[in-house]
């Protein structure tokens, strides 16, 4: 194995001592290559809501890559290397340009003129591709020693030298220097693709770049991951970096860093698994890691998790409880805020249970805003300035309902209950301006002052 | 073996008996069967917008393969059947899940369901292909769930087969108007008290069910493509949805029984020679339908072409009646100086005029016909009495409304034109002061 140089880097071997893996450079460089290239370009077409083209053209390159390989076949003399940096390769990388390039077309050709709709064309084209290219794979494997299998599982494990990952190699330099060179003009292309051609930017020539690069990226991983799993590549890592981060450069970083890993890691855990009797492709366990780390963002990403919603939910409603339980002694005591209430009183003007209370007056208790004597409860000073707060935008926004809006007076108190818990109080403040300061609810109640304490 | 020789075997298999006559049967019948239950239901499919929510499925249910045969210990047909439809099932919830509780999109989520899926199925099956002899003896002929292949349907495949396009087939006649109605006005749907969410839920239970028995004839790759492409076939050659059920149901038949005949002739494998074939169909359809084809609506865009390019010269000529000429025999000089261009190029479209009936080019004159002067008289009514409409009732300026005009007067009838003249108050001159010609019965074209 030629592979002995990179044995003396220092990184490296602390990695492998760390990891207890002995790394077999080729094959994971590939797949680190694969998945890097993979996560940037994906990343671009998810944002620009075509994701589904990289499954599009993972699947029509197969009759270019064929197809190039017979042509190959019968052109150049007898070529020991399939794939890897020879004069196949060349074949190959054309006929696949002119698949992707002409499946493209005819999705767009079908659907502009017919009545066929965009999804249903490309629903059509790509799997009728897919079916030329098995064919031509056939024909191409009578006479070439060329593994069918790779198309499904890919063949990471026989990669064993550096011709073979020169490709990707330069692939994953082309791709880093078209983001490098034309950042800007991807991402306003891809934001505001009008504004990007008012400025002058050159739109055309970044499309068509991106999706040459996007063939080329899929032909490369082709003998790494096969011509299918390349799409997990494609879109998981992007969406994973899209549920992390909403900026089109981190997603971007992300996206790369999420594709590495899973590359890294996914062939760790290869070895791992052999270790245990479970022994399993590559390729398959690189994508499948992708999926693993796609699902683990979508429970715990700190934004936009499942977790972080559903704790954002609970935080809500419980603070919401807590006014409403704060909002209805506010009412009861009408203005006289030491008589004190039993908590069958205080849930019936909200139509609760009463023990459906008990935690937010724990809560309560807890801050102080709430006294409890013999199981009856008076508002404290807190409790008073806070919820007066809560009322005074109530009021507030009845009135504007009434105002501005011209909505009948027995219409606003529902609207104005669910909104109470929303009203930030910069908004408030707009609203007292807008009303010219009103001292009056239209119910006759009063608006209670800004840092009213109580009285 | 020749092609006819091989053709000739193939068509003599199937009176045969014996072992191979059996399979090419059993190949053909089972091939027919999905093609034709895959057209019906895709009609619904590709109409609901759902062809990439197919492809996505047909990915999908691969880890319910391997997953069934792991189980099962062996290939098993229920066990792969049912742990293929679960797989199905939760690939679908999985999607919906994606986009209901993330920023994700609906089409990556389709494609992160459909990647992440198959990337299990294909693990799964290389540790199957590797695992220890008990169950790498047994999982020989699982790779044709990739790829598909007929030759190893039995007969309980076929049972399966028949009774899928049995359920399917009945479910779609027995709701077929509640299906209509919610793929084509799903708020109608909702006003006489039924779910469109229902039938969306029918849906994806049959394009589960009809992908899973489909599965070893086309594999898990293509089987999406014979839910799209004949019904998208069907969809550019009718209107009418019930037709293009039974279309799409007789295309996808007709590309099964093709497939496994092509396979047999030249050994490329029957689901890529089932869709070949089936693209074929759309492609011919895209190129040659009658109304919804490419050269279809060539011709019909020619056809308005010179019709128009006909009349134009008609109204012309009534201009050059208009000012005291006479309307039977215009000369060509006259002609071109109306229409401020070379007599040369007048006579190019003069001749044009020849086989219209309205008339002809003869010694260098537009000679007339009695229907064709009535068809000028129609068409400079139509055009001034747009004109007064658009300046009355559009309120635009008297010198803006001469283009408006000149592009809608090929395309008033005569009810149209005796509305407008009503709602005009029978004017006699246009905006320009020119005299709109009386209504005599106006000629549409002939």
């Amino acid at each position: 194995m030629s592979c002995l140089p990179l044995k003396f880097w220092p990184t490296l071997a602390a990695i492998e001592l760390w990891f207890d893996w002995e790394i077999d450079t080729w094959p994971l460089l590939m797949a680190l290559l694969v998945a890097m290239s993979c996560g940037l370009l994906g990343s671009v077409f998810l944002v620009r809501r075509t994701a589904l083209l990289g499954d599009a053209v993972s699947h029509s390159v197969l009759p270019g890559i064929a197809g190039g390989l017979l042509l190959a076949g019968l052109v150049l003399e007898q070529d020991d290397h399939v794939f890897g940096a020879s004069a196949t390769m060349l074949f190959v990388l054309a006929g696949a340009l002119a698949a992707g390039l002409a499946s493209t077309m005819l999705i767009e050709a079908l659907h502009k003129y017919s009545r066929i709709k965009p999804d249903t064309a490309l629903g059509a084209v790509f799997p009728a591709f897919f079916a030329v290219g098995v064919i031509l794979i056939r024909l191409a494997a009578r006479d070439a020693h060329f593994d069918q299998d790779c198309v499904f599982y890919g063949s990471l494990e026989v990669i064993g030298e550096l011709n073979q990952v020169v490709p990707t190699l330069a692939c994953s330099i082309l791709v880093v220097l078209f983001f490098v060179c034309f950042y800007k003009e991807i991402l306003i292309s891809s934001f505001d693709s009008q504004f990007a051609g008012t400025l002058g930017l050159p739109v055309g020539l970044v499309n068509l770049l991106l999706t040459s690069l996007l063939a080329l990226a899929v032909v490369v991983a082709f003998e790494a991951v096969g011509a299918i799993l390349v799409i997990a590549l494609l879109i998981i890592p992007p969406a994973t970096a899209q549920l992390i981060s909403c900026r089109f450069d981190r997603v971007l970083l992300l996206s790369a860093l999420f594709g590495l890993s899973a590359a890294f890691f996914g062939s760790w855990m290869t070895v791992l698994l052999e270790a245990v009797g479970f022994e399993t492709a590559r390729a398959p366990t690189v994508a499948v890691f992708a999926g693993l780390q796609f699902l683990l963002a979508l429970v715990f990403s700190p934004g936009q998790g499942l977790l972080a919603q559903a704790w954002r939910k609970r935080t809500l409603e419980s603070r919401i409880l807590e006014e409403n339980l704060l909002g209805s002694i506010y009412r009861l005591a009408g203005g006289v805020f030491n008589q004190r209430f039993r908590m069958e009183e205080v849930a019936a003007p909200l139509g609760y249970p009463p023990e459906k209370l008990g935690s937010a007056l724990r809560r309560c208790r807890a801050r102080g805003e709430v006294e409890v004597e013999s199981g009856a409860f008076s508002l404290t000073a807190a409790g008073r300035e806070r919820i007066a707060a809560i009322i005074r935008g109530h009021r507030l926004w009845e009135s504007y309902m009434i105002h501005e809006m011209g909505a009948a007076s027995d219409h606003v108190h529902d609207a104005a209950d669910h909104i109470e818990h929303h009203l930030q109080p910069g908004l408030v403040k707009e609203l007292e301006e807008l009303l010219g300061n009103p001292d009056l609810d239209p119910h006759g109640s009063e608006i209670p002052a800004e840092k009213e304490t109580g009285a | 073996m020749s092609f006819a020789e091989l053709t000739g075997e193939f068509f003599s298999s199937l009176l045969g008996r014996g072992d191979a006559a059996q399979a090419t049967i059993s190949a053909i019948l089972g091939a027919c069967l999905a093609g034709l239950t895959c057209g019906a239901l895709g009609s619904f499919i590709i109409l609901r917008r759902m062809s990439l929510f197919a492809d996505m499925l047909g990915h999908a249910v691969l880890p319910g393969v391997a997953v069934g045969f792991i189980l099962a210990g062996s290939k098993s047909t229920p066990a792969l059947l049912l742990g293929s439809l679960a797989a199905g099932l939760l690939a679908a919830a999985l999607t919906r899940a994606i986009t209901s509780y993330s920023p994700i999109k609906d089409d990556a989520s389709l494609g992160i369901t459909l990647s992440l899926f198959y990337a299990i199925g294909i693990w799964l099956l290389s540790w199957i292909t590797r695992a220890g002899p008990e169950l790498s003896s047994q999982s020989s002929g699982l790779n044709h769930y990739l790829f598909g292949n007929p030759a190893i349907i039995q007969t309980v495949d076929l049972v399966f087969l028949v009774s899928a396009a049995v359920v399917v087939l009945a479910l779609l006649c027995l709701f077929f108007k509640e299906l209509t109605a919610s793929i084509f006005d799903p708020s109608f749907t909702v006003s006489i008290g039924l779910s469109p969410r229902l039938f969306d839920g029918l849906l994806l239970l049959l394009l589960t069910l009809v992908i899973v028995v489909s599965l070893k004839i086309l594999g898990v790759i293509l089987v999406a493509a014979l839910l799209v492409i004949p019904p998208a076939t069907a969809y550019l050659l009718t209107d009418r949805l019930g037709r293009m059920v039974a279309l799409s149901a007789f295309l996808g038949a007709l590309s099964g029984f093709g497939g496994v005949y092509l396979d047999f002739v030249f050994g490329i494998g029957v689901g890529p020679a089932i869709v070949c074939l089936a693209f074929l169909w759309l492609m011919t359809a895209f190129l040659a339908a009658p109304h919804h084809g490419v050269l279809g609506r060539y011709l019909l865009q020619k056809r308005l072409e010179l019709k128009t390019l006909r009349e134009n010269l008609l109204t012309s000529a009534w201009r050059i009646g208009e000012r005291g000429g006479q309307l039977t025999a215009i000369p060509i000089g006259e002609l071109a100086n109306e229409r401020s261009e070379e007599p040369s190029a007048t006579r190019i479209l003069a001749r044009r005029m020849n086989g219209s009936g309205w008339g002809r080019f003869e010694n260098d004159l537009l000679v007339l016909t009695s229907a064709g002067q009535e068809r000028a008289r129609a068409l400079m009514r139509g055009h001034r009495l747009w004109e007064i409409f658009l300046q009355r009732e559009a309120s635009l300026a008297p010198d803006h409304v001469h283009a408006g005009a000149e592009e809608i007067e090929h395309f008033l009838d005569s009810e149209t034109l005796r509305e407008l003249e009503a709602l005009l108050d029978n004017p006699e001159t246009d905006p320009h002061g020119k005299k709109i010609p009386p209504g005599l019965g106006e000629g549409g074209s002939p």
